[in-house]
């Protein structure tokens, strides 16, 4: 298997400034060593799900011949069905174990990092804008950011009415129920974890690496307002030393970082590749069609119909456009069709039948 | 003045206005400003003082009269007072008498300086504390350039409001406060109209409801349909029976206040922590599925979902109050997901589902195999009999779609036979 791993750029000293793109290196770095290589490309919007429905933008993004595979769950979702499981070893009982600290993972933690990267003002403006703004190119740099700490925010306004965007003063004190919500899911972890290596015995599962990358996106990056890292240091010296010997354990051998194997057709940028460009985003159905990505198969036949009928209200748009802009010339005699001659004529007569 | 002197506390400061003729013929009036007060930054630190201002101004038309800031004292005590006021006026700042300086000459508007001699004497008061003290002295000020002299109480207007209401009747209808706590919640039972006994049909409801049952809290529930009754703008909420409220933020810490502590199995700290996994694990992925499955079909959407919703309303409001609803319930799972992919979603809830059932095992009766039920018992059965309790939708369209995720559940054979063990042991009775 030789695959391409797409992925935000690093930060912070770890291979990946997001954690779903970090438990996705860990992931791979657990089922196969060096049989990867990770293309650092930044932009979810180039993502192929992202051209085909307007919502999708994710990374990872996993590339493995013809399949071009979004999002964390269904990359490891793939990979255990072509082999490539971590968790083959579990039993039933740790398997439904996993699944479930998983999704805690997925709520709690993913919302303690979203608070105290993107909510804390402090941290925003010291160091999340900074270090994203130096994965993407220039007019993204400006807006991505700030747009990605909108959405952030949206999601972790639950915790506490303070939580705005436009709040300048720093939200430490008034919200203590997320980091009440985060030392009880560091405290479930860190029970789950108890004595052992990893949380399930000696070998690394797909939990270790969500939860580890989880964790070390909080615990690592160097923020001005670290609560949640003093909050790991000073109560859960476990966790800390468990990310160290993961972070040991994963990152060890790094794999490669390269360019696209192939000039994939999301990736082709209007300057240095201006023919291609073009191509691909205005003649996009008829070039992909034989690298489609795979993550809903069913979907295929409804999604071209969409596309078609999408197409010929935009034929029926632009048409619609044309005769209407051309009538309201004409109307106001902007342009005057034929009969320009023949008023001159007319008028050329009138002054020699004068003269 | 005698009584005032003895009052050592702040109070609000009264005013009092008199006019006095004067020996040449002109009428001056007097204002005298009474107010106790601790002083802080003086020589007089710390010593309860009672302050009386005395300024005079004229209200006659012979502009040579001169105001006399003071006048001769009315009582020896009282121009002692004035004395030490004088002082730590001095000592605290001299913007203050300038402004008195001001104050003595006559000027064409009498009363803005009134006003500002009414402001300064509380500014020079309160000069140490913060913002809301000057707002309170800027209200004063406003209150007096409406009312006039005399503060609001003395004004014609404000005394003609003042005998509003005349009479105040008893309320003919008063809400009897609740003997036992009320649950008020979306709780009508699937098809609309359908009367006790209910379920509640909302996933985090149904969890309300149970939780409060296992743990052998007594409850009375009342079907609501109107968010925006609850304090919180959420249903449910809980009244008490002394007249508090309790929403979903606090309910965890109520619950656990109030419970009954034989009702609820005991979790030692790793069942517990599991306990909060699985939890988690049932409020994201099935939730997700339930609410795909609730608004986003559309066989569901336009047979149920909307019609118990919304369908005490005229039907154009039930329209549009549905569709704002969905566009909600839209935003809400995008902040968690990129897009509301139906394929991933139900294999998350199936994989989901299947570590539940794994988990219970197949002899339980409840989670951890306890006798009693525990918190997750409460989360996971109110997901699971909202699945189950459905209604189905035949029509070709659907083609079992609305159905799909009760499929999933019927198909582990120990979470059915749980669900519905539970219903009969505790709420069927």
């Amino acid at each position: 298997m030789v695959s391409e791993l797409y992925i935000y750029g690093g930060a912070y000293g770890l291979p990946s400034i997001d954690a779903q793109c970090l438990a996705m290196i860990s992931y791979l770095s657990i089922v196969s060593h060096q049989e990867y290589t990770i293309v650092e490309c930044n932009d979810p919007a180039v993502s192929p799900s992202g051209t085909t429905t307007k919502t999708t933008r994710q990374l990872p993004m996993l590339h493995d011949g013809n399949n071009w595979i979004a999002g964390t769950n269904r990359i490891i979702s793939y990979l255990s069905k072509t082999g490539y499981n971590a968790d083959e070893d579990l039993s039933a009982e740790d398997l439904a174990k996993s699944v479930a600290y998983s999704a805690l993972a997925d709520e709690s933690l993913a919302d303690a990092i979203l608070f105290s990267w993107f909510a804390d003002t402090e941290n925003f403006f010291g160091a999340t804008r900074k270090a994203y703004s130096n994965l993407f190119s220039f007019p993204s740099r400006y807006i991505l950011p700030t747009q990605m700490r909108k959405s952030a925010v949206r999601r972790v306004q639950k915790y506490g009415h303070s939580v705005t965007i436009d709040s300048e003063k720093s939200t430490n004190e008034e919200n203590t129920r997320i980091y009440d919500l985060a030392r009880d899911c560091y405290r479930v972890l860190d029970r789950k974890l108890g004595d052992k290596d990893f949380f399930f015995g000696l070998k690394p599962t797909s939990l270790d690496a969500k939860v580890f990358a989880y964790l070390a996106v909080q615990l690592y990056p160097e923020i001005p307002n670290p609560q949640f890292q003093l909050i790991l240091i000073n109560q859960f010296p476990r966790l800390v030393a468990y990310c160290d010997r993961c972070r040991e354990e994963f990152f060890a051998n790094p794999p490669d970082i390269t360019l696209p194997s192939e000039p994939s057709p999301f990736f082709t940028n209007p300057i240095s590749a201006p023919r291609e460009w073009f191509r691909n985003t205005f003649f996009f159905h008829s070039t992909t069609s034989s690298s489609r990505y795979v993550s809903s198969g069913n979907e295929k036949p409804k999604k071209t119909k969409e596309d078609r009928e999408f197409d010929l209200k935009r034929i029926y748009a632009i048409t619609f456009g044309v005769v209407a802009m051309a009538t309201y010339a004409i109307v106001n005699g902007l342009v005057a069709i034929g009969n320009e001659e023949e008023e001159d004529e007319r008028e050329e007569h009138k002054r020699s039948s004068s003269e | 003045m005698a009584d005032h002197e003895e009052q050592v506390t702040e109070f609000e400061p009264v005013v009092e206005f008199f006019d006095e003729v004067q020996p040449d013929g002109s009428i001056k009036r007097k204002k005298k400003t009474i107010r106790t007060k601790r002083i802080l930054k003086s020589t007089t630190v710390a010593v309860p003082v009672e302050r009386t201002t005395t300024t005079t101004t004229t209200t006659t038309s012979r502009g040579s009269s001169e105001l006399s800031q003071h006048q001769e004292p009315i009582e020896s005590t009282e121009a002692r007072e004035i004395m030490e006021i004088r002082e730590i006026k001095e000592i605290k700042e001299s913007e203050e008498t300038k402004k008195t300086e001001e104050t003595e000459d006559v000027t064409e508007s009498q009363k803005v300086k009134e006003t500002k001699v009414v402001e300064h004497i509380q500014s020079s008061e309160k000069g140490t504390n913060a913002g809301s003290e000057e707002s309170r002295g800027m209200k004063r000020t406003l209150e007096y350039r409406i009312f006039g002299e005399g503060g609001s109480k003395d004004h014609p207007l404000f005394r003609f409001l003042a005998k509003f209401p005349l009479k105040q009747s008893p309320a003919p209808h008063t809400r009897p406060r609740p003997v036992k706590a009320i649950l008020y919640a979306y709780a009508s039972g699937w098809k609309v109209g359908q009367e006790a006994p209910t379920e509640s049909t909302q996933p985090n409801v149904g969890s309300f409801d149970t939780y409060l049952k296992f743990n052998g809290i007594e409850f009375e529930l009342k079907p609501a349909l109107e968010p925006s009754m609850s304090p919180s703008g959420k249903l449910p909420f809980l009244a008490l029976s002394n007249g508090s409220f309790v929403t979903s933020d606090g309910f965890e810490a109520w619950v656990q206040e109030n419970k009954d502590e034989t009702a609820t199995a005991e979790l030692d700290l790793h069942e517990a922590a599991e306990a909060v996994a699985f939890i988690s694990l049932a409020e994201s992925k099935i939730h997700a599925a339930l609410l795909y499955t609730l608004w986003f079909e559309p066989a569901h959407f336009y047979a149920t979902t909307r019609q118990h919703y919304y369908g005490h309303h005229k039907w154009l409001l039930t329209v549009i109050l549905s569709y704002l609803a969905r566009s909600e319930v839209a935003h809400s799972m995008l902040l968690t997901r990129t897009q509301i992919d139906r394929e991933l979603i139900f294999e998350e809830a199936a994989s989901a589902i299947e570590a539940l059932a794994t988990q219970l095992g197949d002899m339980n009766e409840y989670f951890f195999g306890k006798s009693k039920p525990s918190s997750l018992d409460a989360v996971v059965f109110s997901y699971l009999h909202v699945i189950l309790t459905l209604p189905r939708i035949r029509n070709a369209d659907d083609a079992g779609r609305s159905g799909e995720l009760a499929s999933i559940v019927r198909k582990h054979e120990n979470l059915y036979k749980y669900s519905q063990n539970i219903w009969k042991k505790w709420f069927a009775a």
